[in-house]
């Protein structure tokens, strides 16, 4: 390895770079050319979810593991010998208990059956049973919900034929859970970083410095703050804010020289610390022990129990609460005091230099929290809880002075407190933990099913690489409804053990803190690992470049970064988790280390993307690395500061917005308004999508290709799963109903299934049993009554609701269903509680699916009866018309205005009649020149027989495309001479006419039109009801109302207002003004004076609400 | 196939376009029952998909009557034709059922068979054990109502371009400009045989403007124009779908024409009978 020989001869990083003999050993420069077709290889070997899967699988490998072990022992007061002690902690295969029988289950199943996908929580026990240890091995506690395709889910390492069989899509690339029948994916949170030291303005615009520590058994947050010149601390649990410099004066820095020193002891820092100095020797306190009570006496909190002197009081308190993520061993205060030291320098600098103060949006102090860490963290609040319920139980059990049997810990495991909790975060996404009073909601996500063969794409993971490149991002705010995606490449890492690089650190020159004085410590760089102060290291470039290319050797871990901050003498090793990376190519003397011959390797599959990594060619940089480096986009452009090179342009954006074909072309915007609506595209789900019974399901009949794809395509099987059709565009107004967006359809490509869909809706019935031992039944649909030869016959049967029904009650397959039509014929029980009521007294089910008026056509029974549960599949064929909403891939969406038929529809000579028309005035605001480029690429490939490329930064360039049209006897700017249909006469316009492709978006006139004369009205109010799904009423607002006030029109008020919604007769009495009734006033005991009103119904309801609440309101009679 | 019309103007020439397109009557699979359908499809699109496929009427489908207004009970031969599809796949690999599995009950007509699709219209893949067993019905109607019955794929006329050459300025350019002139179309309309430049077919033209633009650059603009004809003349091209040959779709179209235009004579009779009546 020459790197590490550079190392050997101790020269400075800039010199240590001489140009590197090539291992290929290819003499003359040569650029790397497709350096894109690594991002295949990386994908191959990373997988698309990578890092979702890669923290989930951390977690059960290693985080359950450490929690378990710093919990491992389950202790209770009533017995000192009882002790119940975890041993070891693994999940089993994912399986489901039925009726004690133990089987293997596969997410297809659980999907189906309404089941989570989860796996026994085993762990291996040591426990007293009355004067015994007992070992037992092999015990569950709960259920751990398993995230499809990690290590432990049954679809890892599958072949697509094995996982086509377990009725999985080979594509799906996992990365969610399924939790009572319903995916739900854990979206990534972001969170500041964690002990770290973070100088911030405070709300009064003062300096302040913060760290929030972050430790397995405590989080808390400690703050300095400057108020008249002097620095505090201050903390929750302090009454008062602290000065600084008694809390260092407790933590043993007893002289002021030293306080100083540790400060700085430059003028700046001197004069920044004087009036702290100043106001703790006002309080006359000079030694630790003096200002230990002084602390003391501040701290809010008295603790229970045995009483413990002040002093005590603070030194808990400074060892355990404040920077608790600082160790301290025996109370010695050592470290902490340099870290609290090092805050208050940092503090006075950026009093003085304002740009000291940190960016709290910058992404190099973010951590991205991932599904692993999420569901550690409730893991650890359940199991805690879990335990502290045993030893609850082991309490109230123990103190029972007469047992019959030794008591068995064992016996009294509750499997549910885990199970539950955790099925229940997940499908709820309320993050409760009781320890770290967390409440977080929304955490999970129902993964959308629109998209759901694009890997990715509904998941919104937060972006957070470089992805915004105006520097504009959402204040921070609570959440706004922005959802940030992950670039192509990031990886969010995982942690990392520190202690062996703590150890190669010291082996490269770092001095240890504790042998240092603060003068040592101020003069040179200080070397931070993970948040925690290591020591100090005299020549931090070399120590950095070493370290460097030890990472590059692989004898660090590949993630573990470190950087080098000039400005604030530091040198900053981060090997935590949560942080985002991405790959780079590593340049040295001013070429690429990955040579051509490896990529001809990598492509030849002789090479894969871990040993480029491991050989040093490739290298990942985080967000506060990548400062340091000089980082070149192409090969051309490096230069003899360059240190990275790009791997690829386009893996600036996401799978989502990686579809867009020339998304450089567009303004910014509409790229982000198509990220949006690629998800509410319908296509194809998954190659399952025939076997799912999902809630709503919208698919695309005859879905193609794109004819201008992007290099994402391909990464994420875009083209297996698609969702769009290329719809020939002409770009030209016609008719004047493509007004404002909207585009006009031809009839006849309707007529041959363009942008035909199946919707098909989930229905669902549950048949209970209940505690009376009553059930709910099916019963077979009734028989049509004889016909009365009375009356006369009646126009359609009586059971014609029941139609559908076969002779088990249940509606068959292949039944048209109509509005109001009934699926099942249940029956429940009158009585669910009283164990001596009639089980045969029934009444229709409540939630018959009668009330359900799904304008399904065909329903196609693809039942699946859970234990308790019944479900059929409707299918509804949709095909465009009037209303319908359709968007290209930049942005650009309208409803279809009208449709013509294709004899009417312009065409040009060759016969070409187009499928659309879009209003060209949708370009000059909008300026998506990309769509026009898609058209043309597009339009040319059509010719050439091939698909062109419209990827982000490259792409096929619009000469290549303007040159392929005229080799194919067309215009080279995509128009056409078109003929008017109607007419037969030219248009006087040449038209841009070609294939762009174009989604069908999942919002459809079908189900959204909705008009009521008469309907139903809400039961209290008598008002009509509200929305469609109740056959609601159109409400006339308060703005409306405004219109009408203002416009005079009060008959047509009264009408809307009162007689069409609410209109009821009370009697009122002239006399008393009391509502009467019946002509009738109880008060007056008259009927003299009563007149009949008609208020509104809402009016009288509260004049009675009132009345009851003795408030009279009276109504005063005139008479007109 | 092609032919030029003259001696009208696009009125006509439109009429008769869109005629072939939307009034031409053929048979197009209407109604479909299905006895068993365990492929891939659904019903809707297995149906969807018969539909689409052309059947060839042996017979003169002008005269076949329209299945709403015969008066048979549900259909018979005279406004119908019944087809039946049976395919099971009892082998291992996947099969492919095409238009060449739909059997017609009576000889009057069959689904389009061209030596061009050897393998016929692909209609589901069925995996094993899937089968598909289902009666279709065929009845005529024309392309105003769904486009399955129109039988073109493309019916198209095309104004006859006149290009006028200035050979004078021609023969001023050089050969290397005159080759250059001759590249300026992207449709090669121009060619140059024996030096000279000839234009082979008109019709290549699709009015880019590229020659005029061309000479404009080069300061000679009268060196050539484009116009259309005048007074019009049209080349229709006219490809079926295969229900019909092209001939017989313009020969049906004209019948329509004729027949439209016979009843709108026949009410202007019957209004001047009526005019006349009372005097």
């Amino acid at each position: 390895m020459s790197a590490t020989a550079g190392l050997g001869t101790g020269q400075a990083p800039q010199a240590a770079a001489p140009p590197r003999q090539d291992p290929v050993g290819d003499a003359e420069p040569q650029y790397l050319k497709d350096k894109w077709k690594m991002l295949p290889e990386f994908l191959k070997c990373r997988g698309l979810l990578r890092n979702q899967l890669a923290s989930f699988n951390y977690f059960l490998d290693v985080d359950i593991k450490k929690i378990v072990e710093a919990n491992n022992r389950v202790v209770c007061e009533a017995d000192p010998t009882f002790f119940l002690k975890y041993t070891n902690i693994y999940i089993g295969k994912p399986s489901v208990e039925e009726e004690l029988i133990v089987s293997e289950i596969t997410p297809q199943q659980c999907r189906l059956r309404d089941m989570t996908y989860s796996a026994p929580i085993i762990v291996d026990v040591e426990y007293t049973r009355g004067k015994q240890i007992v070992i037992r091995k092999g015990v569950p506690i709960g259920r751990m919900p398993i995230m499809l395709r990690s290590a432990y889910c049954v679809l890892s390492n599958k072949s697509p034929e094995q996982l086509a069989r377990l009725g999985e899509c080979p594509m799906d690339p996992g990365g969610y859970f399924v939790v009572r029948g319903v995916e739900k994916v854990i979206l990534i949170q972001e969170q500041l970083s964690k002990n770290r030291i973070i100088i911030e303005h405070d709300p009064k615009g003062g300096i302040g410095a913060s760290v929030t520590s972050s430790t397995h058994e405590r989080k808390t947050r400690t703050n300095l703050i400057t108020k008249h010149g002097k620095i505090y601390l201050r903390h929750n649990t302090l009454s008062e804010d602290v000065g600084v410099v008694v809390v260092l004066k407790a933590l043993g820095i007893e002289s002021d020289q030293e306080i100083v020193q540790m400060v700085g002891s430059e003028p700046m820092y001197i004069i920044g610390l004087s009036a702290s100095m100043e106001e703790c020797s006002k309080l006359a306190i000079r030694t630790q022990a003096q200002a230990l009570d002084f602390i003391g006496s501040k701290i809010r909190m008295i603790r229970r129990g045995f009483s413990r002197t002040r002093a005590d009081e603070a030194r808990e308190f400074l060892s355990s609460v404040i920077l608790s993520h600082v160790p301290v061993y025996m109370f010695n205060f050592r470290t902490k005091s340099f870290y609290l030291s090092l805050m208050v320098r940092r503090v006075i600098h950026a009093m003085t230099d304002p740009s000291a103060v940190d960016d709290k949006d910058y992404y190099g102090n973010k951590r991205l929290e991932l599904s692993g860490q999420l569901l550690s963290l409730l893991f650890e609040d359940l199991f805690k809880r879990f335990n502290a319920e045993l030893s609850r139980i082991a309490d109230a059990t123990l103190n029972k002075s007469n047992r019959a049997q030794p008591f068995d810990i064992l016996k009294s495991i509750r499997q549910d407190i885990m199970s539950n909790g955790l099925a229940h975060a997940i499908s709820s996404g309320n993050w409760t933990l009781k320890r770290f009073k967390m409440e977080r909601a929304g955490v999970t996500q129902v993964l959308a099913a629109v998209v759901h063969g694009l890997p990715g794409y509904d998941d919104p993971h937060h972006e957070p690489v470089r992805e915004d490149p105006q520097g504009v991002r959402a204040p921070v705010l609570q959440s706004c409804g922005l959802v940030k995606n992950l670039a192509l490449l990031t990886h969010v890492t995982t942690d990392e053990d520190p202690a062996p690089i703590a150890r190669l650190c010291f082996n490269l020159g770092v001095e240890d803190l504790l042998l240092l004085s603060g003068d040592e410590f101020n003069r040179h760089c200080v070397v931070f690992l993970n948040g925690q102060i290591l020591g100090i290291h005299r020549n931090p470039r070399h120590f950095v470049y070493a370290f460097r290319a030890l990472r590059r050797a692989g004898r660090v871990g590949e993630f573990v970064s470190i950087f080098l901050n000039e400005q604030q003498r530091t040198v900053t090793i981060a090997a935590d988790g949560g942080r985002v990376c991405r790959p780079l190519i590593i340049v040295a003397g001013r070429r690429t280390r990955l040579r051509p011959a490896h990529m001809q390797e990598l492509l030849d599959g002789l090479r894969t993307f871990e040993d480029c990594l491991r050989e040093g060619l490739v290298e990942y940089v985080d967000v506060n690395e990548e400062n340091n480096c000089e980082v070149a986009l192409q090969d051309a452009d490096i230069t003899s500061r360059t240190t990275h090179c790009e791997i690829e342009p386009l893996s600036i954006l996401g799978c989502v917005a990686g579809l867009i074909p020339y998304p450089h072309h567009n303004q910014s915007p509409r790229n982000t308004y198509q990220c949006a609506m690629g998800k509410q595209a319908m296509g194809t789900i998954a190659s399952n999508q025939q076997r799912r019974i999902d809630t709503i399901l919208y698919l695309l009949v005859y879905p193609e290709r794109p004819l201008v794809k992007t290099r994402t395509l391909d990464l994420v099987h875009f083209e297996n799963v698609p969702a769009g059709i290329n719809a020939t565009v002409a770009v030209m107004s016609y008719s004047g109903y493509d007004i404002e967006d909207a585009v006009i359809l031809n009839k006849a490509s309707l007529d041959r299934g363009f942008m035909r869909c199946i919707v098909a809706r989930k229905a669902q019935a549950s048949v209970r049993s209940y505690p009376n031992q009553s059930s709910d039944i099916i019963c077979s649909p009734p028989e049509e009554p004889p016909p009365d030869p009375n009356k006369p016959a009646p126009a359609e049967p009586r059971t014609q609701r029941y139609h559908a029904l076969d002779d088990d009650g249940i509606c068959a397959p292949n039944e048209i269903i109509n509005p109001g039509d009934i699926y099942v014929n249940k029956w429940s029980p009158k009585n669910t509680n009283d164990p001596l009521a009639a089980a045969t007294d029934l009444a229709p089910g409540a939630n018959m699916l009668a009330a359900a008026t799904i304008p399904s056509e065909v329903p196609t029974a693809i039942s699946e009866p859970t234990d308790h549960s019944l479900t059929r599949f409707f299918f509804n064929r949709c095909c465009p018309e009037l209303g319908d909403k359709f968007s290209s891939r930049h942005g650009q969406k309208g409803v279809c205005g009208l449709i013509v038929s294709q004899e009417d529809m312009p065409f040009t000579d060759q016969g070409i009649c187009p499928d659309m028309i879009m209003n060209p005035h949708g370009y000059p605001s909008r300026m998506t020149v990309g769509k026009l480029l898609e058209l043309m690429g597009g339009k040319a490939g059509l010719m050439e027989g091939r698909v062109h490329d419209g990827t982000a930064f490259a792409g096929d360039p619009v000469g290549e495309l303007s040159a392929a049209l005229i080799a194919k006897g067309f215009s080279y700017n995509g128009k056409d001479m078109l003929t008017s249909g109607i007419t037969g006469e030219p248009l006087s316009a040449y038209i841009y006419t070609g294939p762009i492709y174009y989604q069908k978006l999942k919002h459809m006139v079908l189900d959204k039109m909705h008009a009521r004369s008469r309907g139903p009205r809400a039961v209290l109010t008598r008002q009509p009801t509200e929305g469609r799904s109740r056959d609601g009423g159109l409400r006339l607002g308060e703005m409306e109302r405004d219109c009408l006030i203002g416009y005079g029109a009060a008959m047509l008020l009264n009408e809307r207002l009162m007689v069409s919604s609410d209109q009821f007769s009370i009697c009122v009495c002239g006399k008393c003004g009391l509502i009467g009734y019946k002509g009738w006033c109880p008060y007056c005991r008259s009927g003299e004076e009563i007149s009949t009103i008609k208020i509104p119904y809402a009016c009288k309801l509260l004049f009675q609400e009132l009345e009851s609440m003795n408030v009279v309101p009276r109504i005063r009679l005139d008479s007109y | 196939m092609t032919f030029s019309l003259e001696g009208t103007d696009a009125s006509i020439a439109n009429a008769l376009r869109r005629v072939m397109i939307a009034e031409t009557p053929t048979v197009a699979i209407h109604f479909v029952r299905i006895e068993n359908n365990t492929s891939p499809l659904n019903d809707e699109m297995l149906s969807h998909r018969l539909g689409l496929i052309p059947i060839v009427y042996r017979g003169d489908v002008r005269q076949l009557n329209s299945n709403r207004d015969c008066d048979c009970q549900g259909n018979c031969a005279r406004c119908s034709v019944e087809f039946e599809l049976h395919v099971r796949n009892d082998g291992e690999d996947t099969i492919e059922v095409t238009s060449h599995d739909l059997r017609a009950l009576s000889d009057m007509a069959v689904p389009l068979d061209d030596e061009t699709l050897p393998r016929g219209i692909l209609i589901c893949k069925l995996g094993k054990f899937q089968e598909i067993r289902l009666t279709a019905i065929a009845t005529k109607g024309v392309g105003k109502e769904h486009a399955k019955w129109s039988p073109v794929s493309t019916a198209v006329f095309q104004y006859e371009p006149s290009i006028r050459l200035n050979y004078r300025l021609l023969d001023e350019l050089s050969p290397q400009d005159r080759q250059n002139f001759v590249g300026s179309c992207p449709a090669r309309v121009f060619e140059i045989q024996d030096g000279r430049v000839v234009i082979p077919d008109v019709y290549r033209c699709t009015y880019t403007e590229e020659c005029m633009r061309w000479a404009e650059q080069v300061g000679k603009p009268d060196l050539v124009t484009v116009k259309q004809l005048e007074p019009p003349r049209f080349r229709f091209s006219v490809e079926t779908t295969g229900s019909l040959k092209p001939a017989e779709i313009v020969q049906s179209c004209l019948i329509t024409i004729q027949e439209k235009i016979r009843k709108i004579e026949d009410l202007l009779v019957t209004k001047q009978e009526e005019q006349q009546l009372p005097q």
